[in-house]
């Protein structure tokens, strides 16, 4: 296929497409997927059937939408009328109420959970509502198994234009002057990274796509790949003829079944196009892109050790320099870019530098992708601006913080990012601002914690996840973080001493001084960001014996308050010791030698009621050992 | 360029790392995981050094100088860095007595304390004072460490022969994987795990001999703690002296450090320089311990009496043997072995002449390559084509080899072919059998046994028609060569190899390449009754490619037995013609310096066994002379690039042994030869050197030599239907075999075993684990070799 041709299958395809065709468009992301999407898509197909309508109606299985707290959705084009949580019992309903009689059906918008409000609308969502999904966005409007999709949304335009107006130098200059930044962490400039690998010396040149998306939480990168696989191929052919390459790889996790599949098929369909292979699209242009499925290890994500893994051996990093783009693959210079990053480039190209970069900070440009995880109402994948205040996103697209409770801390940036407090919301993200606090971009997760987290527990947490995904090869890594998670699971137990907080110190700067790579040299940041921002809840652990959050059970200590007690026999039921006693009606105690602080009892005992109460530090009982 | 360390200016390279840049200066810096031999890895952090203008630290194996580059080595920062990566690293190991408070008394009370089964600090470990860690620990003053220390619990792995794995001592540098992989090319251990429990390991955690370790003892050698160690001598004290010798065995000529404890030898390690560089075999890392102290020594010198060997004295024994051996003068001959020094030869050489009139001492391993080659040389009168040393493969863009499996017979020279597949050389491998060098070749041809003839003149034909290579033309014989290569019949070339021609046009191609070519072979070429045929062709295609040729020589002074047999008049006898006069009764008498495969009926009136160890020929003797062993004797030895290398003495001879050039000497004086009053080798070796018998003076033409099909094997086909290639490996001492001397040994290589095809093994009804008895139609099976057989009998 040639350019001509590709415009004229453009046009084919938006002609035969009927734009006020009502369409069904279910969510197929992960998170909907878990709620059960496929069925709800299959009910709907049937549905359409069943009443005869196939030709007038259109079923369609779309990318992330992004709002995965309230899946599975359906959003109902051409009015974009926006249905959340949608049960298979509901299908009938909709199509016969909305589809064809066009009304809506109340109980299943979204409401404001401030006032109660139900909302028609997708884009006026307040979830939707702040963010500015560009790249993002096309995910809920494509089958990401159907090339066309992407074609008819002006897909492989940006190639086009490259092939047939710019020279490899432009593509380079246009990306640099749009400020585009690597995505998957670092912020390296990606048009100078691309420049670097151009002006490398040898004639096998290779680009990868970094799809080894590891962190706890995060899952932009699956999303887009699983959404809108097309992009991400645009930009990869894009970036390899602006660095002369003609091989690629994405080193996508087997973790992620749905990307593996639907990138298999968009390569698949790419290259049936003729956008992929030789001489694309009539050009002298040829370049074709394997997919190397990752056995997912966290380290894989590191670039040496992404390469080291497509080689064939173990995934452990190498010292840098050399760089990939001197000696990556197989000792050929390389390009690496994470999935985002490959997904801004058609955009770029398709509206211009400047367009891009109207948005965003003064060294940030564009938008960014948070996975906005943990004790928020509105759970999903948000998309950005450069530079959007943490509180913004938190509490008014995220919609606060669950329960109604108080916020404490959000973790920007994977294990190895920082964990900011409520003084750092009003930061303004972008790279500068989140490493200043502590923190990092990383790839974009974003976990928000609560008032019931305990934040020693967290960096715990943290350190326990990272020294089982150390690679094990350089000292400081392996043994520093092992260290670090035992004197923080020692500090837990109830078993910290006052040296403990210098000597966490002390090893954080030299697991971050030493460390081999990335993993290993941002590692101690959950540490050393909690001790910096939190440092009155370890003294709380190693001097007054107490978890202010009342999670580290080693503190915890539950009682029967007499007067509240009703005698109901429910916590006497729930305790797996015996250690309740009491007669019906008669108020209960706890027998502090014989619990364990599972906190059954505490969970059972009835909100009108509220007897068990828990506590730490001073105020509880004490235990006295027979 | 200059660089600056620590404010000293300094002229660098750029193919140094700073490290070793430093090193080379004899500034300090620690460093556990960097090895000379092996590629940066930068993993223990200890290393590292400040770089002005570039943040943080950088560790300086693995940062290369630069124009101008500043270096700080040591700091308050750097030390503190340093002390606390060592804190980290100690607290996953056996550290008891680091910060045990009675250390500095310990050394006067700890006698056999090492013994324990479970390390749990330096004096129970033994690595002890030749551990780096410990030594890194000193120079950095570490003596208390914050953490709580973490014993791994790993059960020590003592079921594959040689050493022991303990790896709760492992620091996990990774210096054993990685030269496991980037110099011996063996890849049998890996990592296993990751994070706080990654350790090393092999695949699926199966042992050490499942998993294809050859037991070279790289890993041993450069595994800084006491986590790999040598199973023998392990709880014994520290050596208190050594002394390099080369290795006895094969003729690439180790040079190793043997080390020794009052007298007794401990341990053989690689010597750093040398043709080795620092690189050694089983054989030679792990069996010469055994092979000295072997119990089958001769201790004291014995003759027959009254049927019986008895022993005495040197004295009445030189008497007796020297009486005897005079009366069979010009009856009498002496086979020695080429694994002998060059003095000794030359003693033993004199005295068959000189005291027995016989035609000269016969090597036991003969022909050899080199006396093919130098046969051809004497025929033509050409000069051999250039020979190659081992420093030639790795800068070499082709290797072929032939005739020998090079990774189990002369591993050292497998790790030079390594190393030049590493920069980019392409192995070209034609065998009849399937191994370790076709898996690692670009490429390997399957080819009939015994049909190299065929394979070396195809090659050589299509390299003529094509007319590329330049190397040869316009030298002598270029005529008669084409010639006789047109006279053999086309059929018979790719065809009678047993392969398409296709397959030799691309070997050919790669023979094309521009570059240095070696040509490595072996005893394999010449095993079939047209060994002359082959190496004609050999040679033909090394002078048209003007490829080098690197023969491998078998044993330890296999070139040096050449060298000084190029004096002999030709017509010397061979060991075929010796043991065939011997069992016709021709000759009466034999002197047996080295192993030759007696006839059990045989018409010899006097034998002589003068050997290290009892040996089957022992029984039959009617003296035993016990000889020294190389390391109980100084000596030179000829390795197969021609090198002159000088072996020391390392111990005092066991029992009242005598080196071979003594008891020569003096049987030939009391034999009343003359000129044999040698007092001590160094003698011998300055009579060489004013003879120039051990240079090597090739001179004469290039050129080539004519080739004719080989005759005399295919027409016995059906009468013995089946070719037995032999496996060459020197896998024995004198007459001792590695296997007979160290149980170790046997458990990896037992070489009587007859591999057969399932087909042909049903045929001869055989089974596997059965006993089979081969017959060839070669008169003399002396050694291995390749022989036309048939299979007589089973059981």
């Amino acid at each position: 296929m040639d350019l001509n041709e590709l415009e004229t299958l453009r046009t084919r395809i938006t002609a035969s497409r009927d734009k006020d065709k009502p369409c069904i468009t279910v969510c197929g992301g992960t998170g909907c997927h878990a709620y059960g999407c496929l069925k709800v898509a299959q009910a709907f197909r049937d549905e359409v059937r069943r009443l005869g309508l196939s030709d007038k109606v259109a079923v369609r299985q779309t990318g992330c939408h992004g709002f995965c707290e309230r899946g599975p959705i359906v959003v109902l084009q051409p009015k974009g009328i926006f249905y959340q949580r949608i049960q298979l019992a509901d299908v009938p309903e909709v199509v016969s109420k909305t589809v064809i009689e066009g009304l809506v059906i109340e109980r299943l918008l979204y409401a404001e959970p401030k006032t109660g409000a139900r909302i028609v609308a997708e884009r006026d969502v307040p979830f939707y509502k702040r963010q500015h999904r560009r790249i993002f966005g096309s995910n809920g409007h494509l089958d990401p198994t159907d090339i066309d999709d992407y074609l008819a949304l002006d897909g492989y335009r940006a190639l086009a234009k490259v092939l047939s107006e710019m020279a490899p130098a432009d593509v380079i200059a246009e990306i640099n002057s749009a400020g585009l930044r690597g995505r998957g962490g670092a912020g390296f400039p990606t048009g100078r990274k691309w420049e670097i690998c151009r002006a490398a010396h040898g004639e096998v040149k290779y680009v990868i796509c970094n799809a080894d998306e590891g962190d706890p939480g995060a899952y932009m990168d699956r999303s887009l790949l699983e959404g809108n696989p097309h992009s991400v191929i645009e930009g990869m052919i894009i970036g390899a003829y602006a660095i002369g390459s003609h091989e690629g790889f994405v080193y996508v996790r087997n973790e992620y079944p749905l990307a593996v599949e639907n990138v298999g098929i968009a390569v698949e369909a790419a290259r049936k196009h003729g956008l992929l292979g030789k001489s694309i699209l009539g050009s002298k242009f040829d370049f074709d892109i394997r997919i190397f499925k990752g056995a997912g290890a966290f380290v894989s994500g590191e670039e040496t050790s992404l390469m080291s893994s497509i080689e064939g051996r173990r995934a452990s990093p190498r010292q840098k320099p050399p760089f990939p783009a001197q000696s990556g693959l197989w000792g050929k210079p390389t390009n690496i870019n994470n999935v985002e990053t490959w997904a801004n480039v058609p955009w770029i190209i398709r509206n211009g530098a400047k367009a891009y970069s109207q948005i965003g900070t003064q060294d940030s440009k564009g938008t960014k992708i948070f996975a906005l995880v943990g004790k928020i109402n509105n759970t999903g994948l948000v998309e950005v601006p450069m530079g959007m205040k943490l509180r913004e996103i938190i509490f008014e697209i995220g919609g606060g913080i669950k329960g109604g409770k108080e916020f404490k801390a959000v973790q920007t940036g994977g294990p190895s990012g920082g964990c900011m407090p409520t003084e750092l919301l009003d930061l303004p993200i972008d790279y500068a601002s989140l490493a200043q606090a502590g923190s990092m971009m990383g790839s974009g997760g974003m976990i928000v914690m609560d008032e019931g987290t305990c934040m020693v527990d967290v960096a715990r947490y943290f350190l326990h996840f990272t020294q089982e995904e150390s690679c094990g090869k350089c000292v400081p890594c392996r043994v520093g973080t092992r260290q670090m998670a035992e004197i923080l699971a020692r500090i837990t137990r109830g078993e910290g001493v006052e040296s403990d907080v210098e000597r966490l110190e002390t090893l954080a700067k030299t697991v971050k001084a030493g460390s081999l790579c990335g993993l290993g040299q941002t590692a101690p940041n959950p540490v050393l960001t909690t001790l910096r921002y939190f440092r009155k809840e370890y003294d709380a652990h190693i001097k007054e014996r107490r978890c202010p959050a009342l999670v580290c059970k080693a503190f915890l200590a539950f009682d029967i308050d007499k007067r509240k007690c009703v005698g109901c026999l429910l916590c006497l039921k729930a305790c797996p010791v015996k250690a309740v006693s009491g007669e019906i009606k008669k108020p209960h105690s706890i027998d502090q030698t014989l619990c364990i602080k599972c906190g059954a009892c505490f969970e059972v005992c009835p909100p009108k009621v509220r007897a068990v109460t828990k506590t730490s530090g001073a105020s509880a009982p004490e235990r006295v050992l027979p | 360029m200059k660089i600056t360390i620590d404010g000293r200016s300094i002229e660098a390279q750029g193919t140094k790392t700073v490290l070793e840049v430093a090193q080379d200066n004899g500034i300090y810096i620690p460093a556990l995981c960097s090895h000379p031999r092996l590629a940066p890895y930068a993993a223990c952090r200890l290393c590292v050094v400040s770089i002005k203008g570039k943040p943080g630290f950088q560790p300086s194996c693995n940062t290369y100088p630069a124009e101008g580059m500043e270096v700080v080595t040591d700091s308050e920062e750097l030390r503190l860095q340093r002390v606390r990566t060592m804190e980290l690293i100690l607290s996953e190991h056996p550290n008891a007595c680091l910060i045990c408070s009675e250390k500095a008394d310990c050394e006067d009370h700890k006698a056999s304390i090492r013994k324990s089964a479970e390390v749990t600090g330096c004096v129970f470990c033994s690595s002890n004072r030749r551990c780096e860690l410990q030594e890194i620990v000193v120079r950095l003053k570490v003596d208390s460490i914050p953490y709580s220390s973490v014993y791994r619990g790993f059960s020590v792995r003592r079921s594959d022969p040689f050493f022991i794995q303990d790896y709760n001592l492992c620091i996990l540098c990774g210096r054993c994987v990685r030269i496991c992989h980037e110099v011996r090319g063996a890849a049998a251990i890996s990592f296993m795990f990751r994070g706080s429990q990654a350790v090393v390991g092999t695949m699926f955690d199966r042992s050490l001999m499942a998993a294809g370790c050859q037991f070279c003892g790289a890993c041993v050698d450069v595994c800084p703690t006491g986590a790999l160690a040598e199973r023998v001598g392990r709880h014994e004290a520290l050596p208190d002296a050594e002394a390099e010798t080369v290795c006895p065995y094969c003729g690439v000529g180790c040079r190793l450090v043997v080390e020794t404890l009052q007298g007794r030898i401990q341990a053989a390690k690689p010597a750093e320089g040398g043709v080795n560089r620092g690189q050694a075999c089983v054989r030679g890392r792990f069996t010469l311990r055994d092979v000295v102290y072997s119990p089958s020594r001769i201790r004291r010198p014995m003759v027959k009496k009254d049927g019986k060997l008895v022993e005495t004295s040197w004295e009445d024994a030189l008497a007796f043997v020297a009486g005897k051996l005079k009366s069979y003068a010009g009856r009498a001959c002496v086979v020695v072995s080429s694994q002998l020094g060059c003095e000794d030869l030359f003693v033993l050489d004199r005295f068959a002449r000189e005291a027995l009139g016989a035609g000269g001492a016969v090597p036991s391993l003969q022909p050899s390559i080199l006396d093919g080659l130098g046969d051809l040389v004497k025929a033509h009168g050409l000069k051999t084509p250039h020979r190659a040393s081992l420093a030639d493969l790795p800068g070499s863009k082709a290797i072929l080899v032939l005739g020998e499996n090079v990774p189990v017979s002369h591993p050292v020279v497998w790790v030079e072919i390594l190393e030049a597949l590493r920069c980019g050389a392409k192995l070209l491998v034609a065998s009849h059998k399937d191994d370790l060098l076709t898996r690692h070749a670009s490429q390997s041809l399957k080819i009939r046994p015994g049909s190299e003839f065929y394979l070396l003149a195809s090659l050589s034909k299509v390299l003529l028609e094509s007319g590329s290579p330049q190397a040869g033309s316009g030298l002598k014989g270029l005529d008669g060569f084409k010639k006789s290569l047109e006279k053999l019949p086309a059929s018979c070339l790719a065809d009678t190899a047993g392969l398409q021609e296709e397959e030799v046009r691309r070997l050919a191609e790669a023979l094309r390449c521009c570059g240095p070519i070696v040509l490595v072979f072996g005893q394999g070429l010449i095993s079939m009754p047209w060994a002359r045929e082959n190496l004609a062709a050999l040679w033909d295609l090394a002078v048209l490619t003007g490829a080098r040729l690197l023969p491998l020589a078998e044993e330890s002074d296999l070139f040096g037995a050449w060298l000084l047999a190029r004096r002999k008049p030709s017509g010397a006898p061979s060991l075929e013609t010796v043991l065939r006069a011997a069992t016709t009764g021709e000759i009466k008498a034999l002197y047996l310096a080295g192993p030759a495969p007696l006839p059990e009926k045989h018409g010899l009136e006097f034998l002589v066994v003068q050997d290290s160890f009892v040996n089957e020929a022992c029984q039959g003797a009617d003296a035993v002379l016990p000889a020294a062993t190389f390391a109980e004797a100084e000596g030179h030895f000829v390795n197969l690039e021609g090198r002159v290398q000088k072996s020391e003495k390392v111990i005092e001879p066991v029992g009242e042994a005598k080196p071979d050039w003594w008891i020569a000497s003096h049987l030939a004086s009391r034999m009343g030869a003359e000129g044999f009053g040698y007092e001590d080798a160094g003698r011998i070796k300055e009579q060489l050197d004013k003879e120039g018998l051990l240079a090597l003076q090739e001179e004469g033409e290039a050129g080539f030599v004519p080739v004719t099909a080989p005759s005399g094997g295919p027409e016995r086909a059906a009468e013995y239907p089946m070719v037995l290639p032999g496996e060459y490996c020197p896998d024995y001492y004198r007459t001792l075999a590695l296997c007979q001397a160290s149980p170790d040994f046997k458990v990896l290589r037992n070489p009587r075993r007859l591999k057969i095809g399932p087909e042909d093994a049903a045929g001869a009804g055989l089974q596997d684990g059965a006993k089979a008895r081969v017959e060839s139609s070669s008169a003399c099976a002396a050694g291995p070799g390749t022989a036309r057989v048939k299979i007589t009998g089973a059981s």
